[in-house]
């Protein structure tokens, strides 16, 4: 399913990509792309796993692409996301390794453990800017998205596995629009799915100086698709045995129950929130810094820039961040934004990219 | 290991080692989900008996259910509700049934009105008072049912028992279903036999009935003359039919499969009662049967590593050659001495002492005694023989009863009798007729208890020969083994297994020495895992441990299966018939698999492979490995 990991791009994730505008009426786009990997880097973790075997149990890319319209504290548009997020057992990662690339397998059972969540999406958001405190210094934004999928994996396996035999004990429970892990129940038709989510933005403007942020995005997320493939099943690990009177006793070594034949199922498909804060503190009128810490399920991500800013509005920006060990660099202004990361220029070795930019046209 | 009888290779060949099977990743199509099934039922009545009567199909209850008047027997179709238990009931017009054996159903009172020539003999094809019932029961697969009624399908309906198992089949002798329509001739020929020995031990002894000696042979399996009699006649179709040029030409390719069914059927002592439990069309219970088959060799492969590989290399080992010429030998010397030193010798010979190539004879009458010793065919022998009663007959045949010690050896391999009846008859067939051109040699059979040991380990059991004496191309008379049978035990340090073991002369035309014989064996092997377990295979011994392509029988758990595995360059399908119709096809080609699980004529599932591991995917989606 790894081969389903878009290799987009780039960029820092954080900034809240509805820029505060004084103007009653603006256009905006947003893009925000954003892939990371352990274990192997993107392009290994998605074509081989051919690359030296680093630690590891999680890889996710988020994509977004917005186009919209704003008044007043109002703002509504048009929504595309694709979502990949996939965790595993580093025990996993070693044996899809030493799989791919015709390695010796211990003589020992292997721990294998995947969940794997993906979704193409497109429908329609709506937000509201409440305002707060004196000054109107707090803002909270709730953002309704609505959209429809037809496209979407949903994957958990878990158990262990003996070395290269076709022995060990793995439950399934796989829903999905294509069927990439079994290569043999897609469902005739694409399932149709029609989902929410609810983000919610919070900026406070503490003083001229200090800006704190919070987001949750995914606070709430839920799509229900009709007509979806599914494996839901398990392994044994020694399908025979001896009862009390010593007759052999059997099950199937593998039993699923499968979408086959038209069986298809409905399937509630929900993703896990993501939380980012930071503290934006202004040095001077020519410089400032950010902190941002973002958790992503398991991940916890914090990074540091510095920006310059220049002419009116203008600043660029260049930082760090701990665990993707990436570093970005951008430009923005109210009008426009281009941010690059990334761990290594070398795509071939890079863990981590993300590319956001944004546009508003404010009348 | 067990891989080797059950080719278990080609189990682990078939339960493949994961990765992608197959690049298609649309949905498998459609072809199972709709089930609709009907069923027909054609019958076959043996030829001696008149084909025109009524067919009555009666329910589980025994109500009629319908009553058809037919002209031909063999020749109908009628439609039967499937998946039901039912039982047929074929009513001849006309009772009378013809004397069928070649030479003749011995003899009958002055002025029988059935002795057409008044020769005071029922020849062949003159009309006997023998009547015949012909029922069976079965239950109905889905699709072609083909039911064979004789004397034996009505005794074993009547007391309401299963024959699976003494069939060695899936299904009863006389019951065919769609998967096995193929072994049609084998039942004709099962179905023949049967009745033939009805009708003739129907002549012999007027009060004769199949159902009564059948009930006494479940009452005392091992005391019943009437069952005896029966079974040896019905085993002796076989070659009656292969010695003469009016016996059925495919009998020959058939006659070891014919041979153990008619061997099983009539020694079988386990009958249990006819389950007639309901049967749901897409029941997996076959799946479970194949499964714990399966299972039992990977247990003995795991667990008991060596335990069947050991057991079966021994048996093999213990029915080599120098077993095999033990016998011949006792057999041959018996009978070299008493055609030519006792009363049916040609010219009449004193009591006295006598020289037989290596053997020297001490024979004596009143009461006739033999004591035989030296060396026949090289083999160092010893027999003493005494015979209280001695019956020369030229129309019944010669018949030798009486008690017999004797040792052969063979290097490391005794072949011992302690003082064990001996029953040995003549058909009495001396001259050619016109009748049997071809039976002019006379048949000899041979019944006794002997003992093989072999080092530590011991062959044990009764032995039945039947030897022809024919002449050949040169004029010279010579007597060649027509068939064989050995039930017995096989002990060991081992092992403790019950076996039976037939043979059958199936070209007797085709040369002079033994060299078409048919052999059959039954195991009975305690296996750990499986006190039941039971093997059942046609073939050569030497072949026991390396059957990469066979139709074996095995039995576990009161579960009967019959087993085809052919394995064509790598490429393997592997066919379990199992009871009531169900059968699964497995083909293997690389890492595809095909095939499917049907009941009858109908295909209840899919056999496809998930990820290389093969099994059976259902209508309603459910995946189930095969093993």
């Amino acid at each position: 399913m790894k081969k389903k990991i878009l290799l987009l791009g780039f960029s820092t994730a954080l900034t809240s990509p509805i820029v505060l505008a004084n103007n009653q009426f603006q256009i905006f786009t947003y893009f925000d792309a954003e892939i990371y990997t352990e274990a192997q880097p993107v392009q290994a973790f998605v074509d081989d796993f051919d690359a030296p075997l680093t630690s590891g149990d999680s890889a996710f890319t988020y994509n977004i692409f917005e186009v919209g319209v704003g008044y007043n504290n109002f703002k509504i548009g048009l929504q595309s996301r694709f979502d990949y997020v996939l965790n595993f057992d580093p025990d996993t990662a070693k044996y899809t390794h030493t799989e791919k690339n015709d390695l010796e397998f211990e003589d020992r059972f292997y721990t294998y453990a995947l969940d794997g969540k993906q979704a193409t999406s497109n429908g329609v958001f709506v937000s509201y800017d409440f305002k707060f405190l004196d000054k109107n210094s707090l803002t909270i934004t709730p953002k309704l998205s609505v959209f429809a999928s037809t496209h979407f994996q949903d994957a958990n396996v878990d158990g262990q596995i003996y070395s290269d035999e076709v022995e060990g004990a793995l439950t399934v429970d796989y829903n999905y629009s294509k069927d990439i892990l079994f290569k043999k129940f897609t469902p005739s038709e694409n399932p149709e799915g029609l989902g929410y989510s609810l983000d919610i933005f919070a900026n406070w403007h503490v003083n001229d100086a200090l800006k704190l942020g919070f987001s949750v995005k995914d606070l709430l997320y839920k799509t229900e698709y009709e007509d979806t493939g599914s494996v839901v099943g398990l392994s044994t690990e020694i399908p025979f045995s001896q009862n009390d009177e010593g007759d052999i006793i059997t099950q199937p070594t593998v039993s699923l129950k499968t979408s086959a034949y038209g069986n298809t199922q409905s399937h509630d498909f929900d993703m896990k929130m993501r939380l980012q804060a930071f503290a934006d503190y202004r040095i001077n009128n020519r410089f400032s810094t950010q902190l941002t810490v973002k958790r992503y399920d398991r991940d916890t991500f914090s990074q540091l820039k510095g920006r310059v800013h220049f002419w009116d509005h203008w600043k660029v920006q260049a930082g760090y961040e701990t665990k993707s060990e990436a570093f970005l660099v951008g430009i923005e202004n109210e009008y426009f934004g281009l941010n690059l990361q990334t761990d290594s220029l070398d795509l071939d070795k890079a863990y981590y990219a993300n590319v956001n930019w944004y546009m508003n046209i404010k009348f | 290991m067990l891989k080797q009888i059950l080719p278990l290779s080609v189990a682990i060949a078939l339960t493949g080692c994961g990765g992608s099977s197959s690049n298609n990743d649309k949905q498998e199509s459609s072809t199972v989900s709709q089930i609709d099934t009907s069923s027909t039922v054609s019958f076959y009545v043996a030829s001696w008996q008149s084909p025109k009567g009524t067919l009555n199909i009666l329910n589980n209850q025994g109500v009629v259910q319908e009553s058809i008047e037919v002209d031909n027997i063999n020749d109908i179709d009628v439609n039967v509700t499937p998946l039901t238990y039912n039982r047929f009931e074929f009513i001849p017009s006309d009772t009378t049934l013809t004397c069928p054996r070649l030479s003749g159903c011995g003899r009958t009172t002055r002025d029988d009105v059935n002795d057409l020539n008044g020769n005071r003999l029922i020849d062949y094809q003159e009309p006997t008072l023998v009547t015949l019932n012909y029922k069976a029961s079965a239950f109905i697969a889905p699709g072609e049912n083909n039911i064979y009624l004789s004397p034996l399908s009505s005794a074993i309906t009547e007391s309401g028992l299963s024959a699976n198992e003494a069939s060695l089949s899936a299904t009863p002798f006389y019951h065919l279903t769609h998967s096995n329509l193929n072994a049609s001739v084998e039942a004709e020929m099962v179905t023949n036999a049967f009745t033939y020995a009805a009708i003739i031990a129907g002549v012999e002894n007027a009060t004769f009935s199949v159902d009564t000696a059948f009930n006494e042979f479940l009452a005392t399996p091992t005391d019943s003359q009437k069952w005896q009699d029966y079974s040896e006649l019905a085993a002796r179709y076989i070659p009656d039919s292969l010695y003469s040029e009016q016996g059925n030409v495919l009998l020959g390719k058939f006659a070891g499969q014919v041979n153990q069914t008619i061997a099983s059927v009539t020694t079988y002592t386990d009958w249990q009662a006819r389950s007639t439990d309901e049967q749901s069309l897409d029941s997996r219970e076959l799946l479970v049967n194949v499964r714990d088959v399966l299972g039992l060799a990977r247990l003995q492969d795991k667990t008991y590593s060596d335990e069947l590989d050991t057991k079966l290399s021994e048996l093999e080992a213990a029915f080599d050659d120098e077993t095999q010429k033990t016998l011949d030998v006792l057999v041959n010397a018996l009978n070299e001495v008493i055609t030519n030193y006792s009363p049916l010798a040609e010219e009449s010979l004193p009591a006295g002492q006598y020289k037989l190539r290596n053997l020297d004879i001490d024979y004596s009458k009143s009461p006739y005694t033999w004591t035989i010793t030296g060396t026949y065919d090289d083999l160092p022998i010893n027999i003493d023989l005494s015979i209280p009663t001695f019956r020369v007959s030229g129309v019944l045949g010669d018949k030798i009863e009486g008690v017999m010690s004797a040792t052969v050896s063979n290097n490391d391999t005794t072949l011992s009798v302690d003082v064990s009846k001996l029953l040995i008859q003549f058909d009495g067939i001396a001259d050619v007729s016109e009748l049997n051109p071809d039976a002019d040699t006379g048949i000899a059979q041979l019944n006794t208890k002997v003992a093989i040991n072999k080092g530590a380990s011991t062959l044990q059991g009764d032995l039945k020969l039947n030897l022809n004496r024919f002449v050949d191309s040169s004029a010279e008379p010579l007597t060649s083994l027509s068939s064989f049978d050995f039930i017995g035990n096989y002990a060991s340090a081992v092992q403790n297994t019950g076996f039976h073991i037939t043979a059958l002369e199936a070209s007797p035309f085709s040369g002079e020495e033994n060299d078409d014989l048919a052999f059959t064996f039954e195991l009975d092997f305690p296996l750990s895992g499986a006190e039941d377990f039971k093997f059942a295979y046609v073939g050569d011994v030497q072949n026991l441990t390396n059957l990469t392509s066979a139709d074996i029988f095995v039995n576990i758990k009161n579960k009967a299966l019959d087993l085809r595995i052919r394995d064509v360059k790598g490429n393997i399908n592997l066919v379990a018939k199992g009871e009531n119709g169900r059968w699964l096809d497995v083909k293997q080609k690389g890492r595809k698999y095909s095939g499917g699980l049907y009941f009858g004529d109908t295909k209840i599932a899919e056999v496809t492979a998930i990820r290389g591991i093969p099994g059976v995917l259902f209508p309603n989606g459910d995946f189930e490995s095969l093993f």
